[in-house]
């Protein structure tokens, strides 16, 4: 990736769960009093763990969920955004939403209409960078460029997921730790259901009553 | 503020070379067909160009371009992997007669619900609804009347001393005395399309003039430029009435070709643009077809028998449409197989696709801090 362009790096490891993210994501007048961003808890009732979820913008294979979309309703910029749908085109067939690998697009049942997070085209586009970044307050979703990302910050960013033999390359990545150069997310799921079969990894206590 | 965006291409792995040849074949072949087929129309709708109107000839030739780019863009647009199965499994469907016994007015309700009243665009929102309706009806009346005009299909003759003779395709459809309403509803249908467009195209300029959300996404290619060709096309179309009515048709060449003019860039940028959704829309007909049959669309209350997650159990679209959403990205050369017991990642829904990330993740991660 060339260093100049900017995106986003999406480090769960520091998201505490605050919903800052969502909250400036809903202000958004082009999906006033949605969101676009998701986070999630892991495991509800046994860690306080939690992921954001920011559309990826995958770039190899190019925008799963453009590809499927039957009436190219989903566009992609030059510079890699893949946009929400177009609402004249989109006719809520929701191939997108449960073709996407990573659970990004929404869909609006009523209104027929795809929704997801477009990296606040209308921001980045002018060099500003978007709203959940702004207002995360311990970079858990980070914006800049490779070059600005590995001289201040720790971790690998790696924009590379597989699921198993399908790796999906993106335009927004995730930190990973330094040795790591992919997630692979069959591996690991793999890799910790056996663990917990062999007892390696105790479940934990509930710490919610 | 502006900005160009594309359609995405195909995974490479997914459509090689010699298909896409032959789709694009194919595309030229049903384009040349279906502009053979509208010349010959034309033809014999204007009895062998006896009734065609040379003065309207810019229309004709824009519609026939018009029509010929249609035919080819549909033809490579359905041919894609979701478009083509869709497509398919949409004519199955109401092909069938257990399914028109059983959805008899699934298909009448859904063109009340998706294209005549678009009751959708009303949950986007009341304005743009009302926007909507005007901008469409008044297309649809416009183009009516527009279209058989401009082919030689309808004429008139007058039957002494004050009455009109209706003719279609040569054939006498009805009189009318040119005084009465009938007489005044027909020579002025072009005036009221152009009303309900201009009501409807001030509503859209305002929405793209003031509103906020849109402001900041919309282009101007896409968005505003067919909005001022129909604008050009209204305020021309109705100063040709007022030139006639108060001026004595002083100033009727010009406008009348100026009015031509915008037409036919409106006609030969409907393939192109934003219009293209006119005919893309009839699509979710046959969407919605696809959704019932598999007992999963809501909002007409067919009882849901849908799948599962495999991991929260919450309901999934039906089984029929994870495996063909599977098929699909099988067609597109993506494979999204988890292996082992985890199965499909479209096994599962949007929320369970996010955890197993974050699990997986944090499997990773355990509980360092980076």
């Amino acid at each position: 990736m060339a260093a100049a362009v900017k995106t986003l790096f999406v480090d769960p490891s520091r998201c505490i769960g605050c919903r800052s993210c969502e909250a400036a994501c809903r202000e958004c007048d082009s999906h006033k009093g949605e969101s676009m961003v998701m986070v999630d808890f892991m495991d509800r009732d046994l860690s306080v763990a939690t992921q954001p979820t920011v559309c990826m913008h995958c770039q190899d294979p190019v925008a799963p969920c453009a590809q499927v979309c039957p009436v190219l309703a989903i566009l992609i910029t030059p510079d890699g955004v893949v946009q929400m749908a177009e609402p004249s085109r989109c006719i809520g067939c929701r191939n997108c939403v449960y073709a996407c690998p990573f659970g990004v697009p929404k869909f609006d049942t009523q209104a027929r209409l795809m929704k997801k997070c477009n990296l606040c085209y209308d921001r980045t586009s002018q060099g500003v960078q978007p709203y959940c970044s702004q207002v995360c307050p311990t970079h858990a979703l980070w914006y800049g460029d490779y070059e600005e990302f590995a001289n201040s910050r720790v971790g690998h960013p790696a924009n590379l997921t597989a699921f198993g033999e399908q790796s999906v390359r993106t335009r927004v990545y995730f930190v990973l730790p330094d040795e790591t150069q992919k997630l692979d997310i069959s591996a690991l799921l793999d890799e910790a259901s056996a663990q917990q079969r062999a007892g390696a990894r105790p479940r934990e206590e509930a710490w919610v009553l | 503020m502006q900005r160009t965006v594309r359609a995405p291409e195909a995974t490479q792995a997914g459509q090689r070379a010699t298909p896409a040849r032959r789709a694009e074949l194919s595309a030229r072949i049903i384009a040349t067909l279906a502009a053979l087929g509208l010349i010959v129309l034309i033809a014999i709708g204007s009895r062998g160009l006896r009734d065609f109107d040379s003065a309207l000839i810019g229309y004709a030739v824009a519609t026939v371009f018009t029509v010929a780019a249609l035919a080819y863009r549909y033809t490579l647009w359905i041919g894609r992997p979701p478009t083509w199965r869709y497509f398919k499994a949409g004519w199955v469907n109401f092909l069938s007669v257990k399914n028109f016994l059983r959805y008899t007015l699934l298909i009448p309700k859904a063109w009340w619900t998706d294209i005549l009243a678009q009751t959708f665009i009303l949950k986007r929102g009341a304005l743009r609804w009302i926007m909507h309706m005007c901008i469409f009806w008044g297309v649809i009346l416009s183009l009516a009347v527009t279209l058989p005009l401009t082919f030689g299909w309808i004429r008139f003759t007058l039957i002494p001393p004050d009455g009109y003779q209706a003719w279609f395709f040569g054939f006498p459809i009805f009189t009318f005395p040119i005084a009465a309403g009938t007489g005044f509803a027909i020579f002025h249908a072009l005036d009221f399309s152009a009303v309900l467009l201009i009501v409807g195209l001030t509503i859209a300029l305002w929405r793209r003039l003031v509103n906020a959300g849109l402001l900041v996404i919309q282009r101007f290619g896409f968005d505003l430029m067919p909005l001022v060709l129909l604008v050009a096309i209204a305020v021309t179309g109705l100063a040709l009435t007022a030139d006639s009515a108060w001026f004595a048709g002083r100033f009727y060449w010009f406008i009348s070709l100026t009015h031509q003019a915008v037409v036919v860039l409106w006609l030969i940028s409907i393939p192109f643009g934003k219009f293209f959704h006119i005919i893309q829309r009839p699509a979710s007909i046959g969407v919605t077809l696809y959704q019932t049959v598999n007992q999963d669309i809501e909002h007409y209350g067919a009882q849901p028998q849908t799948g599962r997650c495999k991991r929260c159990g919450q309901q999934l679209p039906s089984e029929q449409f994870v495996t063909d959403l599977k098929a699909t990205l099988n067609d597109l050369g993506q494979h999204y197989d988890l292996g082992g017991d985890h199965g499909a990642l479209q096994d599962y829904c949007p929320t369970c696709k996010r955890v197993l990330r974050g699990q997986a993740y944090y499997g990773l991660m355990g509980k360092r801090f980076l």
